[in-house]
């Protein structure tokens, strides 16, 4: 920080606007709760879709075997059933063949007992197929009818009677055919079968493609998992590379800003300082702990500024432009403007102090600069006053004291004149005519310059004055000495114009007497009087005459005080009207000026500003 | 009408001036006596029958003419004065000056001036104004008997 550059400072520092700081907002927008709601039903519907419909086809799996070890129980049991009939039929044969000789009635009962119980779990396991129970209605009533000749047949065995044996055994095959509804029945179970296992392997097969499309689901899942959680790994690590890049940012300003910061905890001890900071208090290294009052060989250690700080992290409030002089590290002498507020966030839930200074040391110089010059300005307006002051009573004394001797000297020569009465000759009374005369001008000229003074003197009494009214009041002043002239006078169009009326009239009565007077020769004079330009800026009046004009090479002496381009004895006056002009426009912000020929006339002319407010007018010391 | 014949105060430090005023205050012929007087403490002395003037009988002047620049008082402290005490205050007052400064002016007249003449250069124009003064406020102008 060089401590001449230049700074701007404004008195009136506004407020900053409350800027709290902003973290980022982590919170899941619903956008986010909706995909996550998303992906989790996926995941479950992945999962257990494809679980609860394998269990569904297992369960039908598991209906279909059990359908076809039913159809298998069937037939085995229909087939035990034949063999168990065909036995109890061959035991009845071997008896009949040996004629009673062998004993086979405990072989039969075992396979006869057998008979019933199957019939009647065949009944059972086709209990759910009314066509299988009416096959076994007429398989049983076979059944039933060979077992009736069986026994008739072992009657007639045990009675010796092997004819009727013979006959009911013959009878057997005719009357109660069994092979072709058991083939039949067979047939049926085997169809039964044959679809049972149909359904079975179409339910496996479908169970297959289902297992397929769960695995391929689940992959495609857990595929897109992967996808939108790199995804969203990946934007995290963007965010967070932003994220510390913007820190990077803001510390980097922190560093770079000229002004001098430092943030304290609440202890007053730092808790970060910028470059700035440790280059003008002349510290090194990172400061983190140190108390304030340590820093800069002291310069931080005015126990009222301590005290408002302690505030400031104690009850949130705010320092504004706290003056202090410091000692800094190059020894010079500063004057700085500390400001601190409250840092909205802070890491760790301790107040944290944000303290930035303002070096206002140029400033401050510059604002002592102004002071001195005002005072020396007002020293000088006293002093300007003071001169003013003594002109007054200069001109006072003129007015009082320098007119007595000439009285005197008048009265005196007219009392000397009487006192002489008719005794005195011509040379005499000449002389005192030339006295007399001499005090009169004297008079006169001390009169003009007094009038002169004074206009230089007081305050404008501005007010509307309407030029034409008073150009024609002054032609009318005029009317004794051009009664008996021929006199055109051109007179029109004039505004009306901010000024002092009084001031005006003079400037009027100069110029249309001076423009009647220097045409006291023509036998026919004219006279113009207007407005020449009447812009936003000014207003150029004129008035021009026929007279005897000027040369241009004494223009200058035109306007001077006493100064005169023509004879006395041709135009009488003491040349102080036009220098009076000057004085008056001059006081109103215009100018005047003139342009003529000798013999051809002479026109004046002299502006006023289009507006004249009192603070614009030029005001022209005595 | 049978009143006292008033003074005429003149208040004059110029003897020059004093006397072309006083040859002229003659030569009007008026009865009235003229009171000069070199400054305007000697004025008010005279007002107010103290000092070298104690023993001078009771009674105000016609008309007091005044001078404004004299030593140690000048004359519209006098008029003042003379506006602040009871029984001059109906007094009239002419200042004879030499100037017509605009704060004489001023001051003279929001002090209750009764007139205020320049002395003219031209001697002849000086005893006319001074004659007419006399003339004027000893014998024209009428005033309350107190």
């Amino acid at each position: 920080m060089t401590q001449d550059a230049p700074r701007v400072l404004t008195a009136d520092i506004q407020p900053l606007p409350e800027t709290r700081m902003r973290w980022p907002d982590f919170s899941p927008t619903v956008e986010q709760h909706l995909r996550v709601a998303l992906l989790t039903i996926a995941v479950f519907a992945s999962v257990l879709l494809p679980y609860r419909m394998l269990q569904r086809n297992a369960n039908l799996d598991r209906h279909a075997a059990e359908l076809v070890a039913h159809s298998l129980d069937v037939k085995e049991t229909l087939f035990e059933l034949m063999y168990k009939l065909r036995d109890t039929e061959n035991l009845v044969l071997i008896e009949f063949i040996r004629a009673g000789s062998a004993d086979v009635s405990d072989r039969y009962a075992a396979s006869h007992v057998r008979i019933d119980p199957l019939l009647a779990k065949l009944r059972e396991l086709t209990v759910d197929n009314p066509e299988q129970q009416a096959a076994l209605g007429s398989l049983q009533a076979i059944i039933e009818g060979r077992l009736m000749l069986q026994e008739r047949a072992r009657t007639a065995i045990s009675a010796k009677n092997y004819d009727a044996a013979s006959e009911a055994l013959g009878q057997l095959r005719e009357l109660f055919p069994f092979r072709r509804p058991a083939q039949e029945f067979l047939d049926r179970e085997q169809a039964l079968f044959e679809e049972r296992q149909a359904v079975a392997s179409s339910t496996r097969a479908t169970a297959q493609w289902l297992n397929l499309a769960a695995f391929l689901g689940q992959l495609g899942l857990l595929g897109a998992v992967i996808f939108v959680s790199e995804r969203q790994v990946q934007r995290r690590l963007r965010a967070e590379a932003r994220a510390q890049q913007a820190v990077a940012r803001s510390r980097s300003i922190v560093q770079t800003v000229r002004e001098p910061i430092v943030v304290l905890d609440d202890k007053l001890s730092t808790l970060l300082t910028n470059t700035a900071f440790l280059e003008v208090y002349g510290e090194t290294g990172e400061l983190i702990g140190n108390p304030l009052d340590t820093l800069g060989s002291g310069a931080w250690s005015d126990p009222e500024l301590r005290q408002r700080l302690l505030d400031v992290a104690a009850r949130d409030r705010e320092l504004w432009d706290y003056e202090l002089t410091q000692t800094t590290a190059d020894g010079s002498t500063r004057i700085v403007l500390v400001n601190a507020r409250r840092m909205p966030v802070s890491d760790d839930g301790v107040a944290a102090i944000l303290v930035t200074v303002n070096d206002v040391t140029a400033h401050k110089r510059a604002e002592e600069k102004i002071r001195e010059l005002n005072r020396e300005l007002s020293g000088r307006v006293d002093q300007v006053s003071e001169v003013n002051r003594e002109l007054e009573s200069f001109s006072y004394s003129v007015s009082h004291d320098l007119r007595a001797p000439l009285r005197h000297i008048a009265g005196f020569s007219d009392k000397l004149d009487r006192h002489f009465g008719d005794n005195t000759d011509e040379r005499v009374r000449h002389y005192l005519g030339v006295i007399r005369e001499a005090a009169q001008r004297m008079s006169a000229l001390i009169e003009d310059l007094l009038l002169y003074s004074r206009l230089g003197r007081g305050a404008l009494r501005l007010q509307p004055v309407d030029m034409n009214a008073l150009t024609e009041e002054v032609r009318a002043l005029l009317t004794p000495e051009t009664a008996a002239r021929s006199i055109e006078w051109r007179i029109g169009g004039l505004p009306i114009v901010m000024g002092d009326e009084s001031l005006l009239r003079q400037v009027w009565q100069n110029l249309l007497g001076n423009a009647v007077k220097y045409t006291g020769q023509r036998e026919h004079a004219l006279i113009e009087v207007g407005v020449e330009s009447h812009d936003d800026e000014e207003l150029v009046f004129f008035v021009r005459d026929n007279g005897i004009g000027f040369d241009m090479e004494y223009a200058g002496k035109l306007f001077g005080v006493f100064q005169r381009l023509h004879k006395a004895s041709e135009f009488p006056g003491t040349g102080i009207g036009l220098a009076n002009v000057r004085r008056i426009v001059g006081r109103h912000g215009g100018r005047v000026w003139a342009e003529a020929r000798p013999g051809e006339g002479a026109t004046f002319r002299f502006s006023l500003p289009a507006s004249i407010a009192a603070g614009t007018v030029n005001e022209i010391s005595a | 009408m049978n009143r006292e014949i008033r003074t005429i105060l003149l208040a004059e430090d110029s003897a020059a001036d004093a006397e072309m005023a006083i040859d002229a205050l003659r030569e009007a012929k008026l009865a009235n006596p003229v009171v000069h007087v070199e400054d305007g403490v000697e004025a008010l002395d005279y007002l107010l029958c103290r000092g070298a003037f104690e023993a001078r009988g009771k009674g105000v002047p016609a008309v007091v003419l005044l001078d404004i620049k004299m030593p140690r008082m000048d004359g519209i402290e006098v008029l003042r004065r003379m506006r602040e005490t009871e029984h001059l205050r109906r007094v009239p007052v002419v200042i004879l000056s030499s100037s017509r400064e605009e704060s004489d002016l001023v001051h003279s007249w929001d002090l209750g001036v009764n007139a205020y003449v320049v002395k003219p250069v031209d001697a002849g124009q000086f005893f006319h104004a001074v004659q007419m003064l006399g003339q004027f406020w000893a014998v024209l102008n009428e005033f309350p008997n107190d």
